[in-house]
């Protein structure tokens, strides 16, 4: 493990426990205000991909 | 009693071909050439071979070196708008921010699942395998870009259809893989061996640079050696290949149509140290007097296909494909007793003439196959079966007890595909049938020449399901004069027939050199467009009077896949890669799964996919990774789908080059103006991308420090419409894999300060 692997690690058990004493804190996020769009991306199947005859 | 001969013989697969079973020529000339005499041929799958090296973590790691340096997402500030020729790099390089660290290890998993009896036909663990494996040829191909590897094909940044081109990407390492690769591997295993004759089969295009490259290393390290090469590509433009300047430096030899005869005789002329004019169906360099000239023998005639011995699949390394069970190919005839329908251009692949083997040959080698490498699974190839071969194959399968399951490609023939027929195809072992539909327009197969109507394809279908065979349908898009109406009723009737048919291989119409349509375009109201300074030039772009252009009938293709994957439950979410890799359904079918089950269970997947169980929470991945972008990778993304845009740099398999693509996709598509992004990914979870705004990695964030959904929606205390978005919200990373529905515990999410780092 790399000294930023390990870095991270503890960055994450930091996070980890912070989150265990704050799980039971009420969150204040104004969920009609955010924008919570998720583009995703389908990958369109190009014709060369359905091609079962020749490949 | 024929001599042993101390005389070597190479044959070589090049990259690309798929990598889930062998081809079958190299096994057909070996056993010819061992049958007579020449005992000392090795057969090499340098395309399974190549797949399985860059798919495994050393390689990868060293691709994500060369990633890492040679696409840095930060090269991209976010000052300036992306030019559309900029834009596919953008796009790769937002990906493998992301994507590449630890692909390596996915991959080794991924192999032994899809090589391993039991984990292979679980579905959930073969998809997520699937997904890895494509993750890591994405990988390979961004270490390469532009080029670009999948299981389907490999393409370069160089044009196909232009010899200098061509050539120039066989020298060119930092984007043609195989450069390095048979650097590494083949070449010094072949330099050791110092074969007389190397013969390669070529028969896609997307083994042209693949299979060059190699001829150009071999002819440098080996000058003893004759470089051939044969298959069904070249017989396309052999010819034109064989005139281009330079190519001698990668050939000495091509082999016109079938391959036995022309190889044997090589050798023997070679071994004897004889002209090369003698040679039937041979086309070869003279390098006498101090220049370079094509010099074409007369065609030799093909071998009487009864004689042909088993083939010989001795060497090839079944356990390299990607499969937990090999299918073996075997040629049950060659050429087609039809031989009629307009588009096809199979007389100038094949050669001309139909030849069958008998029922009782066949018979004898298949159990000769079985006995030898232990498999009952074969892929018939054959362009269709004649009607009486239809009947007699399946009963001698029976009276001899052969205990095989097969899959082929079929003609419509409705009297010998009726109910009892279909049944017999059954208990022979046919699993499934792939037949030539093309449209449900009868004008237009009348067009075509087909010889069939809607209704007796949809019958023969019908027959075949019944019996419990899988039926796949050929159909075609953009056949000079269809109207987009017309494309529109083939889609409706596919889908009013989903319970019938179970898959449909989707093309859009192309023009090449020795179809019909190319000769005589008047009979189809078209005008064909060609590139004079395109030497190697195959297919061609056309106008129309009437119908559809080319243009709407590549968009037609896209309406049509999305109609069918909305349909099919094989094509529904990534239920498709079944579809995709060659025989990966049909193991399915071979072990008893029937289609109406394997249907059933691609719909309940594509279901839970969709949306998560009602009494489950929702977790963020512990791998879920985030970058901030300064473009947006959606919208780069949908503009790179767009079919001017695949058109610049079209591939073998579709055929279709569209002059001056490449300044159309720049005025219609525009620049990408920047927009501050955030883009996420999970590689274990999906091989899917998503991008949402910051308040998406805000609520993303709080989602992962309360430890799953319900405790956010407890802490947030959020109610009615606010919930509702909180939970839609959720559900849409769920269905694109960044959420998991399982028992809650604390996840980690690795953040991206600057793009390109993650910290």
């Amino acid at each position: 493990m790399t000294e930023r692997e390990r870095e991270r690690g503890d960055e994450t058990k930091d996070r980890a426990n912070t989150a265990d004493e704050t799980r039971k804190e009420p969150v204040r996020l104004d969920l009609e205000k955010l924008d919570l769009t998720v583009r995703e991306v389908e990958d369109r199947i190009r014709p060369g991909e359905t091609n079962v005859f020749d490949k | 009693m024929i001599s042993k001969r101390p005389f070597k013989v190479s044959l070589v697969f090049p990259p690309q071909g798929h990598f889930t079973q062998p081809y079958l020529a190299l096994p057909c000339l070996a056993a010819w050439l061992r049958t007579n005499g020449y005992d000392d041929v090795e057969v090499i799958d340098a395309s399974v071979e190549a797949y399985d090296r860059f798919l495994g973590a050393p390689y990868l790691e060293r691709c994500e070196e060369i990633v890492a340096r040679r696409l840095p997402l930060d090269e991209f500030d976010g000052r300036t708008a992306i030019p559309f020729e900029r834009m596919e790099r953008f796009r790769v390089a937002a990906e493998q921010s992301l994507a590449a660290r630890g692909a390596g290890d996915r991959v080794e998993a991924a192999k032994r699942v899809v090589r391993d009896p039991e984990a292979f036909f679980d579905r959930d663990a073969y998809m997520s395998a699937m997904g890895s494996l494509y993750a890591g040829l994405r990988l390979v191909s961004a270490a390469h870009f532009p080029s670009v590897l999948t299981p389907h094909n490999f393409t370069t940044g160089y044009a196909n259809d232009r010899s200098s081109e061509v050539l120039a990407a066989t020298l060119d390492a930092e984007t043609n893989p195989f450069v390095e690769h048979f650097r590494e591997t083949l070449l010094p295993r072949l330099v050791a061996r110092r074969p007389r004759v190397l013969g390669m089969s070529i028969i896609y295009g997307s083994q042209l640079i693949p299979g060059l490259t190699l001829g150009r290393l071999v002819k440098e390290a080996l000058p003893d050696c004759h470089v051939t090469a044969g298959g069904g590509f070249l017989a396309y433009i052999g010819k034109k290949l064989m005139a281009a300047p330079g190519m001698d430096a990668c050939l000495d030899s091509i082999v016109f149509h079938e391959g036995e005869g022309p190889l044997l005789e090589l050798c023997r002329v070679l071994e004897q140290d004889r002209d090369l004019d003698g040679v039937g169906s041979l086309t070869w360099f003279d390098r006498s007097g101090g220049r370079v000239r094509a010099v074409e023998n007369a065609p030799m005639h093909p071998i009487k296909l009864d004689d042909a011995p088993v083939p010989d699949f001795d060497g090839l390394p079944f356990e390299k494909y990607f499969s937990p069970r090999v299918v073996l190919p075997y040629d049950i005839n060659r050429g087609c007793y039809w031989g009629a329908c307009t588009f096809c251009t199979l007389p100038t692949v094949i050669g001309p003439g139909f030849r069958t083997r008998s029922a009782t040959t066949i018979v004898d080698h298949v159990l000769e196959l079985k006995e030898r490498t232990g498999t009952n699974l074969f892929n018939f190839i054959t362009d269709c079966m004649p009607p009486g071969m239809i009947a007699d194959l399946p009963n001698e399968l029976i009276a001899r007890d052969a205990d095989v399951r097969y899959w082929c490609d079929a003609r419509v023939e409705p009297k010998a595909y009726d109910a009892s027929g279909a049944r017999r195809l059954f208990e022979s072992g046919c699993r499934k049938l792939l037949f030539g539909f093309e449209t449900a327009t009868p004008r237009l197969l009348k067009l075509m020449k087909k010889g069939q109507s809607p209704r007796a394809t949809l019958e023969v279908a019908k027959n075949c399901t019944d019996a419990g065979i899988s039926v796949t349908f050929y159909a075609m898009v953009g056949f000079p004069t269809e109207t987009a109406e017309e494309a529109r009723d083939t889609a409706q009737f596919l889908v009013d027939n989903a319970d019938v048919v179970r898959e449909v291989s989707l093309q859009t119409f192309h023009i090449d050199e020795v179809a019909r349509t190319y000769h005589h375009p008047e009979e189809f109201g078209i005008d064909i467009l060609s590139d004079e300074s395109a030497d190697l030039q195959l297919y061609h772009d056309y106008t129309t009077e009437r119908g559809m252009t080319q243009a709407e009938a590549a968009r037609m293709f896209d309406e049509t896949m999305a109609a069918l994957r909305g349909t099919f439950p094989v094509f529904m979410g990534d239920n498709f890669l079944f579809f995709m890799q060659k025989s990966h359904y049909f193991l399915h079918l071979a072990r008893g799964t029937t289609p109406d089950e394997f249907a059933a269970a691609c719909r309940e997947r594509a279901e839970r996919e969709a949306a998560p169980p009602e009494d489950s929470d929702l977790v963020v991945d512990d791998d879920l990774r985030v970058a901030r972008i300064p473009h947006s990778y959606a919208e780069c993304t949908e503009r790179l789908a767009s079919p001017i845009a695949r058109a610049i740099r079209p591939d073998f398999t579709v055929g279709r080059f569209v002059a001056g693509a490449a300044e159309r996709a720049r005025a219609e598509l525009g620049e990408l103006a920047p927009s501050e992004c955030v883009l996420v990914h999970a590689p274990g979870g999906s091989p899917r991308f998503a991008e949402l705004h910051e308040d998406g990695l805000t609520v993303l964030q709080h989602l992962r420090d309360a430890g799953g959904l319900d405790a956010l929606l407890e802490r947030t205390g959020a109610a009615g419409a606010a919930r509702e978005r909180l939970v839609r919200f959720a559900h849409d990373l769920y269905r694109l894999g960044l959420l998991r529905a399982v028992a809650r515990r604390s996840a980690s999410i690795h953040m991206t300060d600057r793009p390109g780092r993650t910290t």
